[in-house]
């Protein structure tokens, strides 16, 4: 059964329409530990057969290791937005849900865009950082 | 990060109220705001870093 309505998938295409490139979302999951990521990895799958320039990869989060350290994932049910060729750094964890659902399709076309939308400014203001830093949002359904 | 599910992250970064958002793990604010508002606190988060790490 799907988790998105029609209604829903149908309104997605329209946004995925405006995709400038291809991008490849990486779903964590375990469904033993945490049966609700599985959720989130099928949520992911669909999202993904929306659009030919979407692609999904799913991952168990105990045996694939490697892809874990790689991508830098920290806990369970995880998403790493990342473009065809550039990873900038973009992780989801726990439910994409209301609100926040939103936040992964603008962030699914932010990274297609390759753009951040900032400011001049804002952009002049980072270019000068020493290193990198690890910028976390929280928040709760709505 | 929807934080319902991991009690531990809420409570290690006293999330009360949201959207807080932790830069570089030591700063943090509560709610949303202009994008100037977050580049000086990822600008401190980057400079503080310089100095602790060797």
């Amino acid at each position: 059964m799907a988790l998105m309505t029609e209604e829903v998938a149908a309104q997605l295409k329209g946004e995925f329409a405006q995709l400038a490139n291809p991008v490849r979302l990486a779903v964590f999951s375990q469904a033993l530990a945490d049966p609700e990521s599985e959720q989130v990895r099928r949520l992911v799958e669909e999202l993904a057969g929306l659009d030919p320039r979407l692609s999904v990869e799913s991952y168990n989060f105990v045996l694939d290791k490697e892809k874990v350290e790689e991508l830098g994932i920290a806990r369970i049910p995880a998403i790493a937005i990342m473009g065809a060729e550039k990873d900038y750094g973009i992780r989801m964890y726990g439910l994409p849900s209301g609100y926040e659902f939103g936040t992964l399709v603008e962030a699914i076309l932010d990274v297609s865009r390759g753009d951040s939308g900032l400011s001049e400014e804002t952009r002049a203001g980072l270019k000068e950082l020493a290193r990198p830093v690890h910028l976390q949002v929280f928040s709760t359904p709505t | 990060m929807e934080v319902t599910g991991y009690p531990d992250l809420a409570q290690k970064y006293h999330v009360s109220s949201v959207p807080k958002t932790v830069v570089g793990e030591t700063i943090e604010f509560v709610g949303a705001g202009p994008e100037s508002m977050l580049l000086k606190p990822v600008q401190q988060a980057a400079a503080a870093n310089s100095s602790l790490i060797v």
